[in-house]
């Protein structure tokens, strides 16, 4: 139903991801760094980012106030999908980065989807 | 006036007083004299006059020229008259007593004869020298008048005689009053002179002089009072010598207190000042060892940060994995994608179990447990070696390595742990091949001094200088977080590094980027026989 942008330096993090929002029914697409998302960006613009912070020599959150503060892209839902979790880490998502949602890693994949459908629902309207 | 001397004062004031009480009494002496006399002279005039014109009355009337001769010379005979003159009523003169006989007819035109001629009275005036008296000679009237001049220059001797007496007298009498003022003032002023004396003298210096005490009126009170005051100032000059000597002694030894602390308090100065400067020097050293301190106690909280981060990364990375495929597992029935995800499954748990082991290594280095247990023995090199090269065959032959001994002849044995020694090799070894790609992987081992000196070197991405050190430190990864590529916890190296200081060798690395790496670990000879 929705297209939907991965960026994450793990493929298998990628692959199994995508394998369950595919089961959805939504597009998928994977990126392993931010680079290639912003590339990603200028080709098509999804409906939805899962954005993951750690990733080696680089900066989710710097990414998200990026997608955040162009006109092109700030109307994108962006969730943080990472393993940091400290209520800090929490925080700078939403206050700092302006992120719509922070999914903490390993996940149960109903939280996933229903945090997406949320998303998705806001976006909507 | 102020400076003339006491004593001129005194003389001039006597000698001016004496002068006008003398003048003074001398003219007013003078005056009254002269009055009396004349006034003596004028009633002797006029009784004269008086009874010679009585006498001429008889002689006048019947004209009687010799008896008025007669009497007139006999008037003339008195020296003090200068002249007489018997004269008609009119003032024609009859006879002035010269023998001439002449009859005078002249008319006197002075004054005097003039009024006498109007005058019935006797009238006496004085011109000059000459007191002239006139009397009206009398019948029943007036038929003629007498007129005699005295001369009065006797008079006047007499008087100028008694002024010069005056004179001598004044001045007799000023030189004695000026001779006894002088002694006078010489016995009033000498005792103030002899105080003014003393006290010059008292105050030059000689607290001891007294004035001879001669009288008992003021100036004898004036003396005594001075001697008092000469005691007192003597006492008090005394006291207060005795005085200023105690207090110059106390202010001398205070002094020599003040000099002593002065000196001590620049004594501590000095010390104080170097302790001072040692102290900011050593405030200076601590300050940069703080200071060092901070920046590795700050880049350390940071590695520490990092580390965590990693850590967490690493630990959570494969649970994500395997819940994600356990999930979709669940609903998946396509069995090729089924095989695919429990292969994936497996995979992530067999990375987790490294990290896991590392993670174990670690905190079991950190509690020091790892050193206590060598199990110490006589070990082939050769044989240890090949054995740990066989291991690896495989995977360099995967890779496309060459992998090759160059072990020199005749080493010694050494004493080690041969599993701690395994470890170690297979550590190296799996990194040397899994950071090459190609090329080739050597492994050497030669005798130095009383060791055999271990290398294994690879043609691979070689380390950089600055991390020579870090790579055997915990967790530190090649490029700070894990890729599919290098994987592990970071732990490999610091651990075997570990077990190599506890045989009692060392450790190391040379290596450039891009030019491949040598790492050398020496381990003891066995020395036993």
């Amino acid at each position: 139903m929705a297209k939907i942008l991965i960026v994450d330096d793990e493929p298998e993090i990628i692959f199994l991801t995508a394998k369950m929002l595919e089961n959805e029914g939504h597009i998928v697409k994977g990126v392993k760094n931010t680079a290639e998302c912003f590339l990603e960006l200028e080709r098509e613009i999804p409906d939805l980012i899962l954005m993951d912070i750690m990733i080696p020599d680089d900066d989710g959150w710097e990414a998200c106030r990026k997608v955040k503060s162009d006109d092109k892209t700030s109307g994108i839902p962006v969730a943080m999908f990472t393993v940091r979790s400290s209520e800090d880490s929490i925080e700078k998502s939403y206050k700092e980065a302006g992120a719509d949602a922070h999914i903490n890693k390993p996940f149960y994949k109903k939280d996933l989807l229903n945090t997406i459908e949320n998303l998705l629902k806001k976006k909507a309207t | 006036m102020s400076s003339l001397r006491l004593f001129h004062k005194i003389a001039a004031l006597v000698i001016i007083a004496t002068f006008l009480s003398v003048v003074l009494f001398g003219s007013i002496s003078y005056f009254i004299f002269k009055d009396e006399l004349i006034e003596a002279r004028a009633t002797e005039a006029r009784s004269l006059a008086v009874f010679a014109s009585d006498e001429i009355k008889n002689p006048l009337y019947f004209l009687k020229y010799d008896e008025m001769e007669e009497t007139i010379k006999r008037i003339k005979e008195n020296p003090n008259v200068e002249s007489a003159y018997i004269m008609h009523a009119d003032g024609r003169v009859i006879t002035d007593g010269t023998d001439e006989n002449v009859h005078i007819s002249q008319i006197f035109t002075d004054d005097f004869t003039r009024r006498s001629i109007k005058s019935d009275d006797v009238l006496l005036e004085i011109h000059g020298s000459v007191m002239s008296v006139s009397s009206p000679i009398t019948i029943t009237e007036k038929i003629g008048i007498l007129r005699i001049d005295f001369s009065l220059s006797e008079l006047n001797l007499v008087l100028s005689s008694l002024t010069t007496n005056l004179g001598l007298i004044a001045i007799i009498i000023c030189a004695f009053f000026v001779g006894a003022g002088f002694l006078f003032t010489r016995s009033l002023l000498n005792p103030i002179e002899n105080v003014k004396n003393a006290a010059v003298e008292i105050a030059g210096g000689n607290l001891d002089k007294k004035i001879e005490v001669t009288s008992q009126d003021e100036v004898g009170q004036l003396a005594s009072a001075f001697n008092e005051m000469g005691e007192k100032l003597k006492e008090a000059y005394t006291s207060l010598e005795q005085k200023v000597c105690e207090r110059t002694d106390d202010l001398q030894k205070a002094n020599l207190d003040l000099e002593f602390e002065v000196e001590v308090r620049r004594r501590m100065d000095h010390e104080l000042k170097k302790a001072k400067d040692e102290l900011e020097l050593k405030v200076e050293e601590r300050t940069h060892e703080l200071k060092t301190a901070f920046d590795s106690l700050k880049s350390l909280d940071d590695l520490k940060r990092d580390i965590i981060s990693n850590v967490t990364h690493e630990i959570r990375t494969p649970i994500t994995i395997i819940k994600g495929a356990l999930e979709i597992l669940e609903l998946e029935e396509d069995p090729e994608m089924r095989k695919r995800l429990i292969n994936t499954s497996r995979d992530a748990l067999k990375r987790q179990n490294m990290i896991v082991q590392d993670l174990i290594e670690a905190v079991k280095m950190q509690g020091g447990a790892i050193s206590r247990e060598l199990a110490l023995s006589k070990l082939d090199v050769e044989s240890i070696l090949s054995l740990a090269t066989i291991e690896f065959k495989a995977s360099a032959f995967d890779k496309g390595i060459e992998l090759i001994s160059k072990i020199d002849r005749d080493l010694p044995p050494i004493r080690a742990d041969q599993n701690k020694l395994k470890h170690v090799l297979r550590n190296l070894l799996s990194n040397a091949i899994k950071f090459t790609e190609g090329g080739r992987v050597t492994v050497k081992a030669k005798h130095k001094n009383d060791e055999i000196e271990f290398c294994v070197e690879d043609m691979g991405i070689g380390i950089a200088k600055g991390v020579h050190k870090s790579i055997f430190q915990p967790f530190f990864q090649i490029d700070s977080s894990p890729t599919r590529r290098y994987s592990g916890a970071g732990m490999g190296l610091p651990i075997a590094k570990n077990i190599i200081n506890e045989h009692g060798g060392r450790m190391w690395v040379e290596s450039t980027t891009g030019k491949g790496s040598r790492f050398y670990f020496t381990l003891p000879i066995d020395k036993e026989e």
